[in-house]
This record gives structure tokens, C-alpha cells and sequence, in this order.
């Protein structure tokens, strides 16, 4: 009994991390794709700068690096920086 | 006087692992509405500290930092950055603007951000662009642009969304003297329609626009003159 139980508690785990990891190694998934530029979700000021910026809503964050002029691999610290160069605050909604 | 920026007793201290820098010593200064302030300093007076600061990009070790009457200090990172996007228009150096999008969209940008409608945005910046003198560059994009003519649209920018403070980083550093002797006229004159602006500066003869100087020296304020 407390074998199955342990063996459910275990495929659980593993079920758990695996999609972690899933998640984690594909940055264009789910929240990944905010947190990425430490934000909590994508709020309505990511689909105006979206629609300003003249990308599609379901662009990615390369995208919207690139057109901001950033490069793709630009950090969350230079993605704040550009926000604030362009007087948008640092960080958005 | 409404008071739109006040530091109290601000320290601002870099942790260099065995060594503390006190970049920042107990600095107290109040401007008022309307005033044209310039901050002066050379290297390693505690000018970019002390601008950060200003800018709420950072908070100070100790002390208290007023911006438009609100203190800083317990607001979130989220917070903050609403804070400075409505409070204060930034205007740097080296001009900052979207090279992808034209002079127009530059200047509509934050205001999009900030929520107003297309309709005011049209005339807003239709106002400014007539403001910095540049009607016939609505659709051009900056790198057709001069650099005077760069930093004009990056003023319009900064007074977009009307915010409470212009802050100007050596505005002036990346032009010719006689272009940058422009810029400044226009900064004057924004000041002469009630514009409150700061102005960061290692320049003397820029410093000496402003009708008030604080000036820096290893981390204090040295002189404040009107």
C-alpha cells in the first residue's frame, strides 16, 4: 500500500518537473515569455506598444526587442532602459 | 510654492564588497513649481547618482526623496515606474529615439501608454511638433533627421504626457555649440511658458541658463545660487 502510494507520489514529481523544464527551456511559452523581461503577464500596455510598434498582438518578445531596437538577447535591465529612453516609464502594465 | 521634488537628508552608499561608497552624503534640496534648477558637477561629484536618484530610477540608501509630493520610498518597482512615466519627460544626450518609427509616432508613443485617446493624440503632438519647430518632419524617421532636429523631437516627447518635471541630461553634449545653443533657447523658453525643468550638467556656460545652481562636489552639495 505504501509502495503505491510513494510510486503515485513519485510519478507526480516527475510529471511536475518535467513540465517545468518544458517551460523553462521554451521561452516563447506561457509566462515564461514576460517573466522573461520581469514582468508578471502580458497587460494591455504590451499590446498598445505592440500595436505602436506596428507588430502583429501575438508577436513575441524577440520581436518587440528588435523593434525597439534592442538586440534578441537584450536583458530584462536593457528592455527597462529602453522603456524608459522612449519616456515610457521602465516597466510596463 | 508647490513643491515639486524634495530630498531629505538623501545618502545614497554602493556595498563594493570590502569598501562602501558614499556616492550620495546627506544631500537636502526643495524645488519648487516653475523653477528652472541646474544640477552641476563634474566626474565623481555625485551627479549621476544624484539624477537617478531624481529620476526615481534609484532610491536613495537613506533619506527621503519627494516627487510631486509623494514619497518614494515605499513604492514598488511597478509603482515607481507609473510614477516616473507620468511625473517626469526624460531627455538625454544621445537623443534616445525608436529609429523604426518617424518623428510622429516617437512622440505619440507615451501617450498611447498613458491612455490618451487618438484624438487628443493628434493634436497634442501637432501642437508639439509646431512647439519644437518641426512641421515639415512629421513622417521622416530619425535618422533623417539632424541632430538639433533629433533632440528637438525628444523634447516633444519628454512633454507629452505633461509631466510635472522636464529632466534634462547634458541635453546639449552631443551637438555642435551652435545647435546646442538652440536646444538650449528652446529649454529656455519651455521654462518661460512654466515648464519646471532640471538640468544635469558638467557644463558651466549650460549650467548658466538656469536661474538656480546646485552645484556638487564629492558627493554634497557645495553651493546652491540663485
Amino acid at each position: 500500500m505504501n509502495l503505491k502510494i510513494i510510486t503515485i507520489i513519485l510519478i507526480v514529481l516527475i510529471a511536475v518537473s518535467a513540465f517545468s523544464t518544458f517551460v523553462v527551456l521554451n521561452p516563447e511559452r506561457g509566462q515564461k515569455r514576460f517573466s522573461d523581461l520581469g514582468e508578471a503577464k502580458e497587460g494591455k500596455d504590451f499590446l498598445v506598444l505592440k500595436e505602436s510598434l506596428s507588430l502583429e498582438e501575438d508577436a513575441s518578445i524577440t520581436e518587440i526587442k528588435i523593434a525597439l531596437g534592442l538586440s534578441e538577447n537584450a536583458s530584462p535591465e536593457e528592455f527597462r532602459q529602453v522603456l524608459i529612453d522612449n519616456n515610457l516609464g521602465g516597466r510596463l502594465k | 510654492m508647490t513643491s515639486v521634488l524634495k530630498l531629505e537628508n538623501v545618502w545614497k552608499t554602493y556595498d563594493l564588497g570590502e569598501t562602501k561608497v558614499n556616492a550620495v552624503q546627506g544631500i537636502n534640496f526643495d524645488i519648487a513649481k516653475g523653477e528652472f534648477v541646474s544640477i552641476v558637477g563634474s566626474s565623481g561629484s555625485g551627479k549621476s547618482t544624484t539624477l537617478n536618484i531624481i529620476g526615481a530610477l534609484d532610491k536613495p540608501t537613506k533619506g527621503k526623496v519627494f516627487l510631486d509630493g509623494i514619497d518614494i520610498a515605499p513604492l514598488d518597482d511597478s509603482k515607481l515606474a507609473r510614477l516616473r512615466g507620468k511625473t517626469i519627460g526624460f531627455i538625454f544626450q544621445t537623443f534616445n529615439l525608436n529609429p523604426n518609427l518617424t518623428v510622429f509616432e516617437n512622440i505619440a508613443l507615451p501617450m498611447k501608454i498613458h491612455e490618451y485617446s487618438r484624438i487628443e493624440i493628434k493634436k497634442k503632438v501637432g501642437d508639439l511638433i509646431k512647439l519644437v519647430k518641426l512641421d515639415h518632419r512629421i513622417d521622416h524617421l530619425p535618422r533623417q533627421l539632424s541632430g538639433g532636429e533629433r533632440q528637438r523631437v525628444a523634447i516633444a516627447r519628454a512633454l507629452s504626457t505633461e509631466p510635472a518635471i522636464l529632466l534634462a541630461d547634458e541635453p546639449t553634449g552631443n551637438l555642435d555649440s551652435k545647435t546646442g545653443f538652440a536646444i538650449m533657447e528652446l529649454i529656455v523658453d519651455l521654462h518661460k511658458q512654466g515648464k519646471t525643468i532640471i538640468l544635469v550638467t558638467h557644463e558651466a556656460d549650460i549650467a548658466n541658463y538656469a536661474n538656480r545652481q546646485i552645484v556638487l562636489m564629492d558627493g554634497k552639495v557645495k553651493e546652491d545660487k540663485k
